[in-house]
């Protein structure tokens, strides 16, 4: 790109030279013609002329460059887009040369003192879809290509000479104006000097120095580009690439940024071959590939735009439309979602809403409400909930997976303890970090400390997070579902304690959207099923066969892409008929828990609020958009409704110790009962009693030992009794 | 043809195959040829010179981004005469007294090759590096193959081909030292310079291993990280390859780069590599491509794979406290390996935590296991899990980018490494931030069988299969698949210096050479289940959830994979009834050990 500042390179002089170098000649000066004339009238069929309006705009606020869109060229000459696309280092100097004449044209008459014309430097971007560094093969070498990836490393902006002058050190011939090669190739001086002087003894070999003043240089940087990590194959360690910008493009990205480079795919030299007693022996003749590049585009909307899944076929967006018109879709996505986990249906239907979300509403006055859905799953251990969890941090665009135990940014110190029962080590973790723009999945969320989950109460509604550290406080934006798992607090779900294993203040509960109390229900069936399908995972993988998603199923890679697709391509609101429905349905929630909360006589740990309903409306429109539809309707609000009764509601409704339900059998509770009652009689209020001694009395009475701690557990939590020394004793409060 | 009965012996040589037949790669397979090359592990360098036909075997510990080079190349001549020249498998330009290279000549090919950077098996234990030694066939600088060959070649090609190696390296001597001075007078020229260590970049620290840049030709992706393979090449330590001896632009911002990747090859040979052989196992043993010392096998009256179980109960019996579970436990956990990988799941894997260990008076015992597993695992390590080793050592591997190396750890291991830690060696205190990630690095790894690598702007996960086990007083901090607390009777602890005399003397030799072989077989050998016995599972497991409301899936899959390990140990190839019984009854005997746990006082309610 440098190298063509000085006016009139090419000239359309007739005379001398040869003919074909002439044919040439008149060619560039054509299509030099071209870029003008694309420059000058190129608009969308009005008035707006786009390039030469800002290319005006631009050289007047001292800004000597010019992005054009591939595709308005493409528009307007095919070929002329074939040719640039193809040998881009000649065009684009005819293509700025252009540019600068226009810019002179336009611009004319400047002011005083500014009578010389800048150069131009002329940007290309394009919509196409990127490559990736591995894709990138010979026959692309001094092609324009684009590709994306992840800056790395950036080195300072040093200054590299477009035209230079030599001189010879014994004769003092100079040559000037040089013009050196663009890009990271260097310029190789002349070994001898040719200057044939009579009577003068021939100067010696590598006779020539450079003279500094009389170059013209421009600004350069190199950066280094890496693969997106969602590119590279499972054992492949990223590949990069170096980059060469200069000019207006130097210091426009940082180390971090995820990038779209549209450059020209070039090859360098690796270190220069040495050169001692003038003879070059064992020379290493390796070179490296390396792109000059004409534009960059830095991904601004948090982490997820630039990746693998927002390349999008033409072919596979019409497939996405099949697929969003085909009725099953919804049902089709939720039985994708981790089929190596049996069952919970529904539970998987709610993290594909979740997938997908539902719409961020601006209120007029300036405050946002939040489009991304909550979900939390609460239940026995060995449900398959990490790996639920697991997965999705794979299918989202932008996955997060902590734990809360132990879950540490790094910079946290965390401190080692030795319980002195069981002589084990136990680790107590620090703060997390949570993600933007995405899904953070956090497992064991009763493990995490009360402080943290206070952290994340803003960043669930608020949708920001505020950091206070060495002095500063600053807020930053926090735009993500959380997906969160936790064991009941007794590390078993139990039936009889109702609410009571929800161990979380009301407060975070009704952040989440959808609240699943994944139970493991002992059904016998469901078991066999249950081990039929645990056996396959072991032994179909004996036999080596790769996991082929099965008939129906949606492959993760085509799940991840249709998720981006569908949330960026689709904003639905409710339709107006869904609405009246909803408020009608909503009323009715209200009673109902509040008869809940009358008949339960105290307040029940999930409020039905202002928040669950739009919660529903959240999902009814991520349940519209997941079929690319521009209003949900009706339909989409009852399926909502649906799955927020099975969520929330039932967890809220499964109340008190009366209403058991399920695996406790009516003889159970009536032990249960017994076992409360004589406890009663025999511990006097304000009383002090060992748990053993009571324990053994129970056992003597054939009581079996799990019954009564849990009817011990239960009178805790209902803080009727109390730990003393050391939980050995009880102490009865009321 | 007599010639290409043998393997080339030169880069020319090989080129020179390569164009006229495509069946020379058939050599390759040819054991007794294959066998005959000398390992560059183990060769001292000063006897292997330039370009001669090498092995090296090791793990793939990093990839370098592919370069071009030029394939071949036209020569100018002082005369003006030009010549073609191959520049394929070396990585120095040929030329003759007086001779340029034409580098913008229309003739000449550019291709591309791809260095690995490749660590000998790290944590190789001293028995297996001891047999390879055997193995190796020390080059002689004058033996008649070599020399025959030469000869060869030298009518072939008629005159000063030997000089023509001779020259170079001379002059670059002198090149070397004239650009070593130009470095050191220029002052402030001096880039930082790396040390050996960097350049080595062993994962163990503590067990440095050797590395080689292994630069290959084709199938670039076929090689997966931390795979272990077995390349053969010619070897190239022409010193020019140094960085500090390239003229480089006076660019100094890349100077760390481009001596990371050009490190002397003094320290780090390059292997320009033909063939290669991924190694399902790093056991030396039962590895056809080395040449075994003949008297290995003969005088060992052959035992079945159920005798040798037996024998090796007996041996992990005396170690563990006279446990006959624990010592099941154990050789399970020796022969697992991850078979399988089904989404999200590592299928296969068997962490272990044995834990009740005494620890009055026993500070040795845990290193004496381990000295016992490392005298039957190829390749091992034992980690104490001290605060200092916690915060101090690097684990997962983390990406330079000023240098462009991915910086070792200490968990980036060869597969089928065993890594023991040792928790018994905790203190309370302060575990600081990098122990902390240490901790999640191991406990990641014990999870998913992954190995996550540190590329500051984000993380990648490797797949590796390093077995784990933990020794620890209480349960381990750490998850694992299976903790056994070991059931230790006062007497056996009394008597623990003599039992490990015992087992040391009952390790005869025949009886290691056994073990060694069978812990390999069994590791890689396959197992299935039969449609009848999928149906006996799947009832067990009903009557399991009946009868035990605690029991989970988590289970199953712990009993599927133990009933495999304990089937595959007695040398069965299909699951029966027995294995399975035997299976459930271990877990059960297991289970209420972990009962009779004395409880934490902080979950005292449960």
């Amino acid at each position: 790109m440098e190298g063509f500042d000085e006016a009139g390179v090419f000239f359309s002089d007739n005379f001398g030279g040869d003919q074909q170098q002439d044919g040439a000649q008149i060619s560039l000066q054509a299509v030099k013609k071209k870029y003008k004339e694309f420059l000058r009238t190129f608009n969308e069929d009005n008035f707006f002329y786009k390039y030469r309006d800002t290319l005006k705009r631009n050289y007047l606020n001292g800004r000597y460059f010019l992005e054009v869109e591939m595709e308005d060229v493409v528009g307007f000459d095919e070929t002329l887009a074939d040719k640039l696309n193809k040998q881009p280092t000649e065009h684009l100097q005819i293509f700025e040369e252009a540019a600068r004449e226009v810019a002179d044209e336009i611009t004319a008459p400047r002011p005083e003192h500014e009578e010389h014309m800048h150069d131009i430097q002329i940007l290309l971007s394009s919509s196409a879809n990127p490559t990736n560094i591995r894709e990138l093969k010979s026959d692309s070498v001094s092609r324009l290509v684009k590709i994306a990836g992840i800056i790395v490393a950036a080195s300072g902006i040093r200054a590299k000479a477009t035209r230079m002058s030599i001189m010879c050190r014994s004769c003092s011939t100079v040559i000037p104006n040089l013009k050196v090669n663009p890009g990271l190739e260097g310029y190789a001086l002349p070994r001898k000097c040719t200057a044939e002087q009579a009577g003068r003894p021939k100067c010696p070999l590598d006779p020539f120095f450079i003279m500094p003043d009389k170059c013209k240089c421009v600004d350069f940087q190199t950066l280094k580009l890496q693969e997106l990590p969602d590119f590279v194959p499972q054992g492949e360690i990223p590949r990069h690439l170096q980059l060469f910008c200069d000019r207006s493009l130097c210091e426009r990205v940082v180390p971090g940024n995820r990038v779209l480079i549209q450059g020209i795919y070039s090859i360098r030299k690796v270190g220069k071959p040495s050169r001692h007693d003038g003879r070059e022996k064992a020379v290493v003749g390796v070179r490296a590939p390396y792109m000059r590049v004409v534009g960059i585009t830095v991904d601004t909307e948090g982490a997820g735009a630039i990746s693998r899944y927002s390349n999008i076929t033409s072919d596979e967006e019409e497939a996405f439309r099949r697929m969003a018109a085909s009725g099953d879709i919804y049902e089709r996505l939720s039985q994708s979602l981790a089929p190596s986990i049996f069952g919970s249906n529904d539970i998987k239907k709610a993290i594909t809403c979740m997938l997908f979300g539902g719409s961020r509403k601006r209120l007029p006055d300036g405050l946002c409400r939040r489009g991304d859905i909550n979900v939390l799953l609460l239940g026995d251990p060995g449900t398959a909930k990490s790996q639920l969890l697991k997965f999705v941090e794979r299918v989202a665009p932008i996955g997060v997976y902590t734990s809360g135990k132990g879950s540490s940014a790094a910079g946290l110190t965390a401190s080692v303890m030795k319980d002195p029962h069981t002589r084990n080590f136990v680790m107590e973790g620090g703060a997390m970090v949570l993600a933007d723009g995405g899904v953070v999945c956090i497992d064991e969320f009763d493990k995490m400390r009360e402080d943290d989950r206070v952290a994340i109460h803003e960043a669930m509604e608020q949708q920001t997070i505020s950091i206070a550290k060495a002095g500063i406080t600053t807020t930053l934006n926090s735009r993500c579902s959380v997906l969160a798992a936790a064991n009941s607090i007794f590390g078993r779900w139990d039936d009889t304690k109702g609410e009571d294993n929800i161990d979380f203040m009301p407060t975070i509960l009704s952040r989440f959207d959808m609240i699943f109390i994944v139970k493991d229900v002992h059904d016998e069936a469901r078991d066999i099923t249950m081990a039929k399908h645990i056996i396959n995972v072991h032994l179909s993988s004996n036999k080596s066969a790769p996991s082929e998603p099965a008939e129906g199923e949606i492959s993760l890679s085509m799940f991840k892409k249709y998720i981006h697709y569908c949330r960026t391509h689709c904003g639905p609101r409710l339709s107006e008929a869904a609405g009246e429905k909803l408020k009608s349905r909503y009323v009715l929630m209200r009673t109902g828990a509040g008869q809940q909360e009358k008949a339960a006589d105290k307040r029940l740990s999930i409020p039905i609020t202002v928040r669950q309903l739009e919660a529903v409306i959240r999902i009814s429109e991520s349940l519209a958009k997941m079929r690319l539809l521009p209003f949900a309707t009706d339909e989409h609000v009852n399926e909502a409704l649906r799955l927020f009764q099975v969520s929330t509601l039932d967890a809220a409704m499964t109340g008190s110790l009366a209403g058991a339900e399920g695996f406790t059998t009516e003889e159970d509770q009536e032990t249960l009962n017994r076992i409360e009652k004589q406890l009663k009689r025999r511990f006097a209020i304000g009383s002090q009693v060992s748990e053993q001694n009571i324990l053994q009395d129970f056992l003597r009475q054939k009581y079996e030992e799990r019954t009564v701690m849990k009817v011990i557990h239960t009178m805790i939590r209902r803080g009727e009794l109390q730990h003393r020394m050391q939980r050995k004793m009880l102490y009865r409060i009321c | 043809m007599p010639s290409s009965m043998e393997l080339p012996s030169t880069p020319d040589e090989l080129m020179e195959r390569e164009s006229t037949s495509t069946g020379w790669k058939e050599l390759l397979r040819d054991q007794e040829k294959y066998k005959n090359i000398p390992l560059l592990n183990y060769t001292p360098m000063h006897k292997l010179k330039d370009e001669t036909l090498v092995r090296f075997r090791g793990m793939v510990q990093d990839m370098i981004d592919p370069e071009m080079y030029l394939e071949s190349y036209e020569v100018k001549a002082a005369n003006g005469s030009t010549r073609m020249q191959q520049g394929k498998y070396r990585d120095c330009l040929r030329l003759h007294h007086g001779e340029t290279v034409d580098y913008s000549a229309e003739s000449n090919v550019h291709s591309t090759r791809r260095t690995l950077f490749v660590v000998s098996i790290p944590g190789l234990n001293e028995w297996v590096k001891e047999h390879e030694k055997q193995c190796n066939v020390e080059p002689h600088m004058d033996s008649s193959l070599t020399s025959g060959v030469a000869r060869k070649r030298a009518a072939d090609e008629g005159d000063n081909i030997e000089m023509d190696v001779d020259i170079p390296s001379e002059a670059c001597k002198r090149q070397c030292t004239t650009q070593l001075k130009d470095v050191s007078s220029s002052g402030e020229q001096t880039a930082p310079v790396l040390s050996t260590e960097y350049f080595l970049n062993s994962p163990l620290p503590s067990r440095p291993s050797m590395a080689c840049m292994v630069k290959i030709y084709e199938d670039f992706d076929a090689i997966p990280l931390n795979t272990i393979v077995d390349f053969v090449g010619f070897l190239s330590v022409n010193p020019a390859l140094d960085a500090t001896t390239l003229d480089v632009n006076n660019d100094i911002e890349n100077m760390q780069e481009l001596q990371a990747l050009n490190p002397p090859p003094s320290i780090i040979p390059r292997l320009h590599a033909f063939g290669l052989r991924l190694l399902s196992h790093a056991n030396p043993l039962l590895d056809l491509s080395l040449l075994q010392p003949t008297d290995i096998h003969l005088n060992i009256p052959p035992k079945s794979q159920e005798t040798v179980h037996k024998e090796m109960r007996i041996l992990f019996k005396l170690c563990l406290f006279d446990d006959d579970l624990a010592a099941e436990y154990l050789i399970s956990h020796l022969i697992s390996t991850v078979y399988s990988r089904a989404q999200m799941q590592s299928i296969g894997k068997f962490s272990l935590n044995i834990c009740n260990l005494p620890t009055e008076g026993l500070q040795e015992y845990t290193i004496k296991l381990y000295k016992i597993m490392e005298l039957l695992l190829p390749a091992s390590h034992y980690i104490p899990m001290t605060l200092d080793t916690m915060n101090t050592s690097a684990f997962a591997p983390i990406k330079d980018y000023d240098t462009n190396k991915l910086v070792s750890g200490m968990l980036q291991l060869a597969p089928h490494t065993h890594l023991v830690l040792d928790e018994t060696r905790m203190q309370p205190g302060k575990l600081e931030s990098s122990g902390v990630l240490g901790m999640q690095h191991l406990s990641h790894l014990i999870k998913n069988q992954q190995l996550k690598c540190d590329f500051k702007f984000f993380h990648l996960d490797y797949n590796v299969d390093i077995p784990v086990m933990i020794l620890s007083e209480g349960r381990s901090m750490l998850p694992c698949d299976f903790c056994l607390p070991v059931n230790a009777d006062a007497k056996s602890v009394e008597m623990f210096e003599e039992s490990f005399k015992a087992a040391l003397h009952y390790l005869n030799p025949d009886r290691l050479l056994q073990f060694r072989n069978y812990l390999t077989q069994a590791r890689i050998s396959q197992f299935n289940v039969s449609d009848d016995h999928t149906t006996m599972i799947q009832e067990d497991f009903v009557e399991m959830r009946k009868s035990n409301a605690k029991s989970n899936a988590d289970d199953l899959h712990g009993l599927l994979v133990l009933s495999r390990l304990l089937g595959i140990a007695r040398g069965k190839a299909d699951l029966d009834k027995e294995t399975w019984q035997l299976a459930t009854e271990f877990e059960t005997k297991r289970r209420q050990r972990l009962q009779a746990l004395p409880k934490s006082s902080a979950q005292t309610h449960t």
